[in-house]
């Protein structure tokens, strides 16, 4: 395939290019499983999170009392 | 088997290697000693292991016998799943009912105040509770332990300067630190829910000593610890309405977090590693493969040389 034949010529054939695209890949790869890793745990845990449940626990003297947070309802398992 | 290798074809790439043997021992009778040993070897290893495992298993069934206590109700935590976090409005509420029901007797002493922050409370809501407890600090220029307010670096103080001082309070029963309790039980976090929950009158013609209460899911039956939660005991500062049932849960989910604080950081890490090692593993199963390749495609010839005439 002349794609993957392109690749190795830009990227692959001299060790220097080697090295330089390992290490901004390896830098591209962090950054996209850590925001997609993020982005699914705070997905599947919507509404538990301490920065979900926070703003619904204000202190009295900061605002007007809020009575009940949002989805604070008593649920008992 | 004795042979030896006498030509072999230059490796390239996707082409077939060829071996030549010589003197390869292609008679029947060795050959056939030779199915029976590796029979014989694969019948006595897959019993020994499947002995083992078997010993190993059933050696393990003991810990699970039925014996003095009732079978848990399992619950549908939140934090049941592989990737899903502690519900942290559950785990600040359980913190109320920590405060206002078990901390009278129970310690909790490896949470520090500052544990909270981020996790339950804001820095200013930490400092506000960790002010309103006092907190036994060194011995002043006489030498005497003194009383001050908290502050975030303390952690929670104890109900009783000591283990003896704890018995005498309560008829010779140790009231345990809870800090670790949830790890500490077999199936914690179902445990306590249902010890909590579990008191009822005892079967007739069961007796207990005077000051124990009867819970079917404590070994042996007979607990220290009266019945502690009961409905409306207290409010919760979010508005949630406090049946038993809810304080049991929000406490449990408490020292959930309390004994595994770093719970939501792990599963977090969970998905990452499970992003990060599944693409690795296929990559690394494609790169092996066709590095193998050639030797998993290669033939093997054998020729019986002519019998020298001497």
């Amino acid at each position: 395939m002349s794609l993957t034949k392109t690749i190795y010529n830009i990227f692959f054939r001299r060790s220097a290019t080697i090295a330089l695209t390992t290490v901004v890949g390896v830098f591209a790869y962090e950054r996209i499983i850590n925001k997609s890793a993020e982005y699914i745990y705070e997905r599947r845990n919507q509404g538990k999170l301490w920065k979900h449940v926070q703003p619904s626990f204000k202190l009295p003297t900061d605002d007007d009392e809020e009575a009940s947070g949002s989805g604070k309802e008593g649920d008992e398992s | 088997m004795n042979s030896a290798i006498i030509a072999r074809t230059t490796q390239r790439n996707h082409q077939i290697l060829f071996y030549i043997l010589r003197n390869a021992s292609s008679s029947s009778s060795s050959q056939s000693t030779i199915r029976w040993k590796r029979l014989a070897y694969q019948i006595s290893g897959s019993l020994l292991t499947a002995g083992a495992l078997g010993y190993a298993w059933a050696y393990s069934q003991a810990v699970h016998a039925s014996g003095n206590k009732a079978h848990l109700v399992p619950l549908p935590w939140s934090f049941r799943g592989p990737f899903d976090s502690l519900d942290h409005g559950s785990v600040r509420r359980g913190f109320e009912v920590y405060k206002q029901v078990c901390a009278a007797c129970h310690s909790l002493k490896f949470v520090a105040y500052r544990h909270l922050v981020g996790v339950t409370h804001t820095e200013e809501e930490a400092k506000t509770i960790a002010a309103q407890d006092q907190i036994t600090d060194g011995p002043d220029d006489q030498g005497n332990m003194f009383q001050r307010p908290g502050k975030l670096t303390d952690y929670l103080p104890s109900p009783y300067p000591n283990d003896k001082a704890a018995k005498a309070g309560n008829a010779g029963a140790l009231p345990p630190d809870l800090s670790l309790i949830s790890l500490g039980r077999e199936d914690g976090c179902n445990y306590i829910f249902n010890l909590l929950t579990g008191y009822q009158d005892p079967p007739a013609g069961v007796k207990g000593e005077p000051n124990l209460h009867y819970n079917p899911y404590f070994s042996g039956g007979w607990i220290a610890m009266a019945k502690q939660l009961y409905d409306d005991q207290l409010e919760y500062s979010d508005g949630t309405k406090a049946t038993e049932a809810q304080l049991a849960k929000d406490v449990t989910e408490f020292l959930k977090w309390t004994a595994e604080r770093d719970h939501d950081e792990r599963k977090k890490l969970a998905i990452k590693a499970v992003l990060i090692f599944v693409p690795l593993v296929v990559i690394s199963y494609h790169w092996k493969r066709v590095k193998w390749a050639s030797l998993k495609s290669r033939k093997i010839a054998f020729y019986r040389p002519k019998p020298k005439d001497n």
